[in-house]
């Protein structure tokens, strides 16, 4: 899985051509990527669409504001040149298992393996982008701490990257 | 979106700081590899998400594609109307059958089904009628063991369920002034597990907990004949407290297709022709919508523009049996002789129809309500459509209703030296008491070709009209195979090839027109087993958890108290010990399945698809570019899916970026080996494999599973005509000689399925063949 070059990331609202940034290969995947979210199929992402997703991906309770707050980022209604320009960057690449490893390293310096269920939760809810509750529930139903409550995070990462590995072959 | 493509971004600089030997925990470097946690995860639920998407993206394409495919054959089965003479010998009997299956006097009589004996050795339960609490556990528990009702009971249990039905109005009134909390389900499709445990959450049905189950109890599940059992049964005890409406999979056609017929044929060798006419006559006489207060209709598939539920709740049901419908050939093929003129002469012009209550529609019984379908379809050759509309005389006889068992006395056709072919009718507008005029026809209904009924009630004598006997007024098929759609108006349902696309203007001015407030109805599969649209006016129920692949949905029902607000509750039977809990194993599960399904495609489709491809590939590399693959698979297969992404599952990548075209086909094969049958023709057998086995179990009338190599050669003959494939008749000759096993002029057409089954050659844990036939099937 080695890493394309990354590319030049153009400021949000830029007025540069959003389909130069990428081939056309990626682009058809986007496409099919924005298919798949805009589930009514009427050419546009809208609120619905938007918290079907968050809904989907375990944060049930999206407030309000915080869809409106990502809606407003875009000029007018989310069209296929729209979600490109707002989401394209974010929608490449998957890390590789190292550099998740070293994340949570940076939290076990001694090097035990494990994490302490209640100390992930607090590093994972309290500060940068925030799970919500349900979200870490979400992720300890999915990859259970031990009977002592320490969750196993090597074993966490390696499943999520094999197992994808796995899925794709 | 990097499906295994990484093209890491803003990580790149976090990799270098974080990689040091000693890490020194200053707050900004806890910050970012949180983030970087986060984003990841999320990221990794978001592709599993995806992937989720687009599993349900395939079943539910490939699932409409295949009830598209009722189209195609329904018009084999006109094109056999119109050859039938060629099938030496069948044809009458076999049209008949299909159309309108002579009802033997036999199963009208009242003791037919006491004359079957019991042996003592029969362990399961023993109904008494008329049925009890206690006849209701017992049946239960037997079900829950896996075992069988027997055939006896199976009968009389049908015979008078279908007594019971036949004083039911089409739409059913209830009040929760007198019922408590009613609960509303929807799809069952055969899935026995999924009943019980709606009867374990919410309770059996009684008097405190009333149902209504709102169709498609039978097909694709593989106990479908125990939950109507059920069903019908609870209905018996509880008239006034378990409602059933139709489905579209009510339908007999559809049971041939689908699975519910040869389920009940397996299970009862015996007597299954018997049961299945009952059930045939049973699903007919199902009532078509329930209405609660006055204020929530629930019907299964949705409306239409033309919905109109005064003039629903007039038709004579009992006489719709199948959603078949045929091509419209013009008048003038017509030669029907005699009788046919003499319809002409009897009809008028002219007059009105007299009112009657509309408290009569609900009453069968009455002789003097009977409202005839009145369409004439005229489809001259530049597609317009002219209807005309004459009104009966007024002195028309007044008739006791028809039973199916009168319907036809004579067989179906004009003697069969004279060809003939279905036709779009005068049909004489009888003598009417409704006051209610009929919704003129909309304009679209040409594309569904249908052809309008011709009923011939009182004139007995006329043959004409009694082959026509299967086809269903168009409120009923819009009723029955709806669905909605987030855009206004209302289109044909090309998806399904049948009903409409209803938007919520048409809903909303249905509520408004007859003082409604909501909408439920089932017929779609849902991830949440519901889900609600046009602003909450129309909710869809689904009651067959994991429909598609263990773990691919719930299932819910409906309560409704009196204040009419629905709650909803939710449930997934959980067959395997497998644990589902990883969202990751479920999704593979369901992916699993669907790519397969996916695959069986593409090889049946395997030669237009080679085609395709060679059409970009002038050079005979083997190879195109992503772009040109998508588009092949998609002009070929017409399946809307995203091509792209599923691209890693289907086919391989050379080092250039471009697809190896073939890598597809790589590791499906057939199940034999085909002797001496050419890529072209094992090509489409897989394709109509599912079309043919219906063919065949219409001509093996006694269900031996064998028929003649001759029959097998000519209705081959005709299917390939039919479709326009051109094969070579000693090709033909040839495949049936070879498949004639034993050579001794029949042919066990479940081993010549099997031959042209679909195997996945990796699939390692497909060693029992008997066990995909099913599986198929369901």
């Amino acid at each position: 899985m080695a890493p394309k070059k990354a590319k030049k990331r153009t400021a949000e609202g830029a007025n540069s051509n959003v389909f130069s940034m990428f081939e056309q290969a990626q682009i058809q995947e986007f496409k099919e990527a924005f298919t798949i979210m805009d589930q009514n199929r009427d050419g546009f992402i809208d609120k619905n669409d938007l918290r079907d997703t968050f809904a989907a991906l375990g944060r049930l309770n999206v407030k309000q504001e915080e869809i409106d707050e990502m809606l407003k980022e875009a000029p007018g209604p989310i069209n296929f040149t729209v979600f490109l320009t707002m989401f394209g960057e974010k929608l490449k690449g998957a890390d590789p298992e190292e550099t998740i490893l070293n994340a949570f390293k940076v939290f076990d310096p001694e090097a035990k393996g494990v994490l302490r269920k209640d100390y992930v939760t607090e590093m994972l809810t309290t500060q940068a982008d925030r799970f919500s509750a349900e979200e870490m529930e979400q992720m300890f139903t999915a990859f259970p701490p031990d009977v002592a409550g320490n969750l196993d995070y090597k074993n966490l990462v390696h499943i999520i990257t094999h197992g994808e590995e796995k899925d794709q072959e | 979106m990097g499906c295994g493509t990484s093209i890491a971004t803003e990580t790149q600089g976090k990799k270098v700081e974080t990689d040091e030997a000693v890490v020194k925990t200053t707050p900004a470097l806890t910050m970012k590899a949180a983030v970087l946690i986060q984003r990841w995860y999320r990221r990794y639920m978001a592709r599993l998400e995806m992937r989720r998407r687009y599993t349900w993206n395939i079943f539910q394409s490939i699932e409409y594609a295949g009830e598209q495919d009722q189209l195609q054959l329904s018009s084999f089965f006109s094109f056999m109307l119109d050859n039938f003479t060629q099938l030496s010998g069948n044809g009458p009997d076999l049209i008949s059958q299909l159309l309108d299956p002579v009802v033997d006097p036999w199963l009208e009589r009242e003791t037919c089904y006491s004359l079957i004996s019991v042996p003592d050795s029969y362990a399961g339960p023993r109904l008494s009628f008329p049925l009890s609490v206690s006849d209701m556990n017992a049946l239960l528990s037997a079900f829950k063991e896996q075992q069988t009702l027997h055939a006896r009971y199976v009968l009389q249990l049908l015979y008078e369920t279908k007594k019971l039905l036949k004083q039911m109005p089409n739409i059913i009134h209830l009040s929760t002034s007198y019922i408590n909390e009613i609960t509303i389900c929807g799809d069952l499709h055969g899935r026995l597990d999924d009943l019980l445990l709606i009867f374990y959450k919410n309770g059996l049905p009684s008097a405190d907990t009333p149902y209504v189950f709102n169709g498609d109890f039978v097909d694709r599940g593989k106990k479908s004949i125990e939950v109507v059992i059920v069903l019908f049964a609870y209905l018996l005890l509880y008239p006034d407290y378990v409602h059933l409406n139709r489905g579209n999979h009510e339908d007999h056609i559809m049971n041939l297709r689908y699975g519910f017929t040869k389920e009940v044929m397996q299970k009862y060798k015996a007597h299954g022709h018997e049961i299945l006419r009952l059930i045939q006559d049973i699903f007919s006489l199902l009532p078509l919508a329930t209405v609660i207060d006055g204020k929530i209709l629930i019907v299964h598939g949705g409306i239409s523009d033309q919905t109109d539920l005064d003039f629903l709740g007039s038709i004579e049901r009992h006489k719709v049996k199948s959603a078949l419908r045929f091509p419209r050939r013009s008048l003038e093929e017509l030669d029907l002789g005699q009788s046919y003129r003499k319809a002409k002469r009897m009809r008028s012009s002219g007059g009105s129809r007299p009112s009657s209550s509309r408290n009569q529609s609900k009453n069968q019984k009455t002789p003097t309500l009977r409202k005839r379908r009145h369409g004439v379809r005229r489809q001259d050759s530049n597609g317009s459509c002219s209807s005309s509309s004459s009104s009966s005389s007024s002195t028309s006889s007044i008739c006791s209703p028809r039973t199916p068992s009168c319907l036809s006395p004579h067989p179906c056709l004009s003697p069969p030296s004279t060809p003939y072919t279905v036709n779009v009718l005068q049909v004489p507008f009888l003598d009417s008491l409704s006051s209610v005029p009929h919704p003129e026809p909309p304009q679209h209904e040409q594309e569904w070709k249908q052809v309008r009924r011709a009923d011939s009630g009182e004139f007995t004598d006329l043959d004409f009209a009694t082959f026509i006997s299967f086809l269903l007024p168009l409120q009923i098929v819009d009723i029955l195979w709806s669905d909605p759609k987030t855009q206004e108006g209302c289109s044909p349902n090309t998806f399904r090839g049948g009903g409409c696309y209803f938007g919520p203007d048409t809903t909303q001015r249905l509520l408004l027109q007859h003082g409604l407030k909501l909408l439920i109805r089932s017929h779609e599969c849902k991830q949440e087993g519901y889900e609600l649209c046009h602003g909450g006016q129309v909710i869809t129920i689904f009651s067959a958890s994991n429909y598609y692949e263990e773990g691919s949905n719930r299932g819910a029902y409906i309560k409704l108290g009196r204040e009419l607000v629905p709650r909803f509750y939710q449930y997934q039977v959980s067959r395997t010990t497998r644990k589902l809990t990883l969202t990751q194993s479920r999704v593979r599960a369901a992916e699993g399945s669907a790519f397969r399904a996916l695959k069986e495609k593409l090889f049946s489709h395997r030669s237009e698809l080679m085609a395709g491809f060679q059409q970009h590939d002038h050079n005979n590399t083997g190879c195109v570019s992503l772009s040109e693959w998508a588009q092949v698979l998609e002009s070929v297969l017409r399946l809307d899916l995203p091509w792209r992404t599923l691209r890693p599952q289907l086919t391989r990548l050379t080092p250039d970026g471009s697809v190896e075209y073939q890598s597809c086909f790589e590791d499906m094969g057939p199940g034999i080996s085909l002797p001496q049958v050419t890529p072209n023709l094992a090509e489409t057998l897989f394709r109509y494999r599912t079309d043919i086995e219906i063919i065949f179990n219409i001509i093996d009338k006694d269900h031996s599973g064998l028929i003649s190599t001759e029959e097998f050669r000519q209705t081959w003959r005709l299917f390939s005509a039919h479709l326009g494939v051109d094969i070579d008749d000693r090709a033909i000759d040839d495949l049936a000689r070879s498949i004639d096993f034993n050579k001794d002029g029949s042919i066990d057409f479940t081993e010549f399925l099997e031959a042209f089954r679909v195997v996945h050659k990796l699939d390692s844990k497909d060693t029992h063949l008997s066990g995909k036939i099913d599986r198929d099937k369901c």
